[in-house]
């Protein structure tokens, strides 16, 4: 039976499918469009991930195996093979088609909304029409607005860091779903959560509103942040000078569940990191981690209590935590 | 990395390195292969900490091993238990390892030996050869897609051979 076909082409049970996607990914390493698709289509489900993990294993004992001589009959127990041939060119390939410079899956909608937006591993300096400095995380997508009803930035996803020009008649608004960050003359980050957004200030004074039914605002002034969850305002400190160490292509972390940190590598990683466990948000991490090297940074996070990363073909990365 | 990674992605060099030593192409293949018996057999007993330096000192050892055993059956002598046979673990985990390490590549080629000669050779132009499915399709004067579908075959034989393993 056939099924699951979609534009892409691949159909079949979950099995040929992540069969099919080893050869046509091999034989097309640079199409950016086919490789988006992958990650999609490996995101589905931990079935997905699943089928591709046993044909990623598969394809590694292929090429460790070796092809089978010609013209001999298969005897059980030799490893007698003949011939020179290229081996594992197949994962080098593989291998290669990571190296290859990957522009982000498509945001859909929010790419359409935005002024200026990044992709995976990319860091961009915006200068905004009145004079401010805006610099984008990996993955961030922001669209500005200067009129009569005064500076209104929104950060439609990711994250951001501020640098403000001082106008007191025109104060500087930005705007994270929900959220609303006003501030005069300041430098500050803003990152836009999947439920609220956080904030930090490292130069200057913010007021941060939640428009929750309570409507809660928090004044920060250097050195201190804000964690807006809802209707909830939880305030925090941070050293000035680690204001979006992102900058600085580092994640300096103090005390946040795991997941929340597999979040800030995600931006990073070419490919998919599927993260799963109890432990996501009841365990607490504290680190300094390298977002260059999401491998790396992925391999410290292990290196912490109970918390595995499996490799699964250059693509994908499976964190679980107990 | 898994072991595994680290073998395939290490291979090349591998079979460079065996090269030299064997002075014989086919000959390195099958030090090649072999390492890496020996080398799932070490990981499964124990963590390395230099996992790539020890998968290239196991091809050395071997290498020269075969080196010193073809120099004996010149000489018409069989002696000693070769050096390189020391390295394989003897200790039961890993030596269970071994055995099935060299079961599943067994089971790749049981797979391959199964295909039928176009799919087969469409396969090992795309997984071995470094083709790409166009030039498949050339060679072979079939579509892309039936030459994508051949390659596709052949790995999903592969992946039922080893699940009926377990």
């Amino acid at each position: 039976m056939k099924t699951g076909a979609d534009e892409s082409g691949i159909s079949g049970d979950l099995s040929r499918q992540a069969s099919a996607w080893l050869v046509r990914l091999e034989d097309a390493p640079e199409n950016d469009v086919l490789r988006a698709q992958f990650l999609d289509w490996v995101a589905t489900s931990h079935a997905h991930q699943a089928a591709w993990e046993e044909t990623a294993r598969v394809s590694d004992l292929i090429a460790a195996a070796g092809p089978l001589p010609w013209g001999k009959p298969f005897l059980p127990t030799s490893s007698a093979r003949r011939g020179w041939f290229a081996p594992a060119r197949a994962f080098a390939s593989l291998a290669a088609a990571v190296c290859i410079a990957w522009i982000a899956v498509p945001y859909g909608a929010v790419m359409l909304r935005a002024d200026a937006i990044t992709g995976i591993g990319e860091l961009r300096q915006v200068k905004l029409q009145d004079g401010s400095i805006a610099q984008l995380a990996p993955g961030t997508a922001i669209a500005f607005n200067n009129d009569a009803g005064g500076r209104r930035l929104s950060l439609l996803q990711g994250e951001a860091w501020f640098d403000v020009a001082h106008d007191k008649a025109r104060p500087f608004k930005v705007i994270a779903g929900e959220d609303t960050v006003t501030v005069l003359g300041t430098a500050f980050s803003v990152r836009k959560t999947d439920s609220g957004a956080e904030v930090a200030v490292q130069r200057g004074h913010v007021v941060v509103a939640a428009k929750g039914a309570h409507s809660a605002r928090a004044d920060l002034l250097a050195g201190e942040s804000a964690l807006v969850d809802g209707d909830a305002v939880t305030r925090g400190t941070i050293r000035p000078d680690r204001v979006a160490s992102w900058r600085e292509g580092v994640a300096i972390i103090d005390a946040r569940p795991v997941g929340d940190v597999i979040d800030r590598i995600r931006p990073w990683y070419r490919g998919y990191i599927s993260a799963r466990g109890p432990g996501l948000t009841s365990r607490h991490v504290s680190g300094v981690y390298d977002l260059r090297d999401p491998d790396l940074a992925l391999e410290a996070l292990a290196r912490a209590h109970q918390i595995t990363v499996s490799r699964v073909s250059p693509w994908l990365r499976i964190v679980t935590v107990q | 990395m898994d072991a595994l990674q680290v073998f395939v992605a290490a291979r090349v060099e591998l079979l460079r390195y065996a090269a030299r030593f064997t002075g014989d192409a086919a000959e390195a293949e099958d030090v090649v292969q072999e390492a890496w018996l020996r080398f799932c057999a070490a990981t499964s007993a124990r963590q390395l900490d230099e996992p790539t330096g020890y998968l290239f000192r196991i091809v050395r050892n071997l290498a020269l091993d075969m080196h010193r055993r073809r120099a004996r059956e010149n000489q018409l002598f069989e002696s000693e238990a070769s050096a390189a046979t020391a390295a394989v673990p003897s200790d039961a985990p890993s030596q269970q390892a071994y055995l099935e390490a060299r079961g599943e590549l067994a089971m790749i080629h049981k797979a391959l030996a199964q295909l039928p000669v176009r799919t087969r050779r469409a396969f090992e132009m795309h997984r071995f050869e470094g083709r790409k499915l166009v030039e498949i399709a050339a060679e072979l004067g079939i579509s892309k897609s039936l030459a994508q579908e051949l390659v596709m075959d052949g790995v999903e034989l592969c992946k039922k051979t080893l699940r009926r393993r377990d």
